[in-house]
């Protein structure tokens, strides 16, 4: 089955060259040009892994990352991130913390964008989303308290 | 000097000035209050005495005469006293054996013709200085006579040192204790001046180290608060304006990562022929257009970089780190260049090398702007070497990265590590000189946060060796 991503970016040209480039590599494609039109993209057609960028005119990347993983129906699709700055470290912990899986620097080689993908792919089918990896790590510890 | 120091210093002198001044005025005008006083006394025995001598005379009273002369012959200093009737006789003398002799001497002949009080002083037949008072014996027109006493100049002069003395002890003991109080005060007022000074220098340290969430708590409302105010509203100012530079960078710097971003994928997928057959010239076309985009992305990195090394806010992950499998990282990294361009490549790290405390991907790229530098200046047939030891002194390892390539000027050495700042290669020798101009100023910002040192040797047309030292784990 082809696996479906959500790619979230306002500039035009990004987007049609990460579609042609996913496209090409066999994934199924879907875009939205800003934050609320990508979690509304999220909501309806249920993608498998989510590229997102930092800055988008309406709301920003955390911001959509965050309410992506709140929300019931969407918080097991993993996140890539992809951002041009990183001013802190404590950005880059902000993003993973607040659920990406990943990140990608700007400006990135489609090669490093793929390899990414794969990646993050192959980690969910492999352990499945990492919140639930999480909860099952509870759920283990509380069990061996008892 | 410390302000306390100056101000305490300053306090005291003009303590000392003060006191000194007032206690030497005090004294001397104390002398000369003693002095008018001793005299007025004088004056006022001598008056008594004629007086007595005028109303015996009236009263033919020789007795009240005696007896008089007998009081002021007890008074302290008076060595004699007289009454010479106008031929110059003693009349009555507190010696009874001069009774009847007749002064001829110079003091005696100017007592008995002044009209007025008069004081002479003169050296008495034992020797000693006297002072003779006199003073006319008259009954309306007549002159009766002259009275006379005479004082011991050394007695007098016990009498005022003596009294003198108790004066200087006061003055002393009063000055002393003014000292004490005003060193103390000057002190308490130093420390007290002192404290928010220091306050204000240890918070205006800590703004200027990038410690801009700092508050200087000042609160007295003199000059030093005002100062402390201005200090934290600047603070205040200079964290917008880092916000904002911040803002800046990053907004530019992701305004020039998108379109390089699309720059580059576009021409990935031209040259990778998904828009059509290509021939030789759009593929070299093309080629010069992907590493040039290449080159502006760095160019943006190395900028960022340098920004955050200047902010000092850069992150170190360090860590123990063992330094040779990074070295032949490098090395194997580095291999294909090197082979390119018919260098020799090595690395001469001992296996005692200790673990140097280190972030490994900073240090990678220590590493990898070194030796970019040292391929791009050597020429082929020549040789890049990595080094390392453990430091002679300290507790550093060097790590030397040596080419046998063009060399630096010896009156270029000191710039090449400031930003911006490429050396001209003597012409010909070098085609590839491209670069940003930042790598070595990122290279030493990074090992200077590591607390390390960077230099370099170099000779022209020999080689360049660059060396830096890394603490040890």
């Amino acid at each position: 089955m082809k696996e479906k991503i959500l790619f979230i970016d306002d500039d035009p040209d990004i987007v049609r060259l990460v579609k042609e480039t996913l496209l090409d590599e066999g994934f199924d494609f879907v875009s939205a040009g800003d934050g609320e039109g990508g979690i509304k993209e999220a909501k309806k057609s249920h993608p498998d892994l989510i590229i997102l960028d930092m800055q988008l005119p309406d709301i920003d990347g955390f911001e959509v990352c965050r309410r992506l993983k709140a929300d019931e129906e969407c918080k097991e699709i993993p996140i890539i991130m992809l951002t041009g700055r990183f001013k802190k470290t404590s950005d880059k912990v902000d993003g993973l913390e607040g659920g990406a899986d990943d990140y990608v620097l700007k400006p990135f080689e489609t090669e490093e964008l793929l390899a990414r993908i794969r990646a993050v792919l192959r980690e969910y089918q492999h352990f499945g989303p990492k919140h639930l990896v999480k909860d099952h790590l509870d759920e283990l510890r509380r069990k061996k308290k008892d | 000097m410390r302000l306390r120091t100056k101000f305490s210093f300053f306090a005291i002198l003009i303590l000392v000035v003060a006191l000194l001044g007032m206690s030497v005025i005090l004294f001397i005008f104390e002398k000369k209050h003693l002095l008018q006083t001793m005299r007025e006394s004088q004056v006022n025995a001598i008056k008594g005495l004629a007086e007595i001598c005028k109303e015996a005379i009236i009263s033919e009273d020789d007795l009240l005469l005696m007896n008089y002369i007998k009081v002021v012959k007890r008074t302290k200093g008076v060595i004699y006293a007289m009454f010479v009737d106008d031929e110059g006789k003693v009349v009555v003398h507190t010696d009874t054996n001069l009774l009847g002799y007749v002064y001829q001497d110079p003091v005696g002949a100017k007592a008995q013709n002044s009209e007025d009080l008069l004081i002479q002083s003169y050296k008495g037949k034992e020797g000693g200085e006297l002072v003779d008072v006199s003073f006319p014996v008259l009954l309306g027109q007549d002159r009766l006579g002259t009275a006379r006493i005479g004082f011991s100049k050394v007695v007098l002069n016990g009498i005022v040192e003596d009294t003198l003395s108790l004066t200087r002890r006061r003055i002393l003991v009063v000055t002393g204790v003014a000292f004490s109080f005003g060193i103390f005060g000057a002190f308490i007022l130093a420390q007290l001046m002192g404290r928010p000074i220091k306050k204000l220098t240890e918070g205006a340290k800590s703004i200027g180290r990038g410690n801009l969430e700092q508050k200087i708590l000042v609160k007295s409302r003199d000059e030093l608060g005002d100062l402390a105010g201005e200090f934290n509203r600047m603070a205040k100012k200079l964290k917008e304006l880092d916000q904002m530079k911040d803002d800046f960078v990053s907004s530019v710097s992701h305004e020039l990562r998108s379109p390089l971003t699309s720059i580059k994928g576009y021409v990935d997928f031209i040259l990778r022929g998904k828009a059509g057959p290509l021939n030789r010239k759009l593929i070299e076309y093309l080629t010069i257009v992907k590493n040039n985009t290449s080159r502006l992305g760095m160019f943006i990195n190395d900028i960022l970089d340098l920004a955050k090394i200047e902010a000092k806010r850069f992150d170190l992950g360090k860590e123990a780190l063992e330094l040779p499998p990074l070295v032949e990282e490098m090395v194997t990294f580095f291999q294909p260049q090197a082979e390119e361009g018919k260098i020799q490549l090595e690395a001469v790290v001992p296996t005692s090398i200790s673990l140097v405390s280190a972030d490994p991907d900073k240090l990678r790229q220590v590493f990898t702007n070194l030796l970019s530098n040292a391929f791009k200046f050597t020429p082929e047939g020549g040789k890049v070497s990595i080094e390392a030891k453990n430091s002679d002194a300290g507790n550093f390892v060097e790590v030397a990265v040596k080419d046998t390539g063009v060399g630096i000027a010896q009156e270029d050495l000191k710039k090449v590590f400031d930003k911006f700042q490429q050396i001209k290669p003597s012409e010909g020798k070098m085609k590839k000189s491209k670069g940003t101009g930042l790598g070595l100023a990122i290279v030493r910002g990074i090992v200077e946060a590591h607390g390390g040192r960077i230099w370099v040797e170099s000779e022209l047309s020999k080689g360049s060796n660059f060396i830096f030292t890394l603490p040890k784990a």
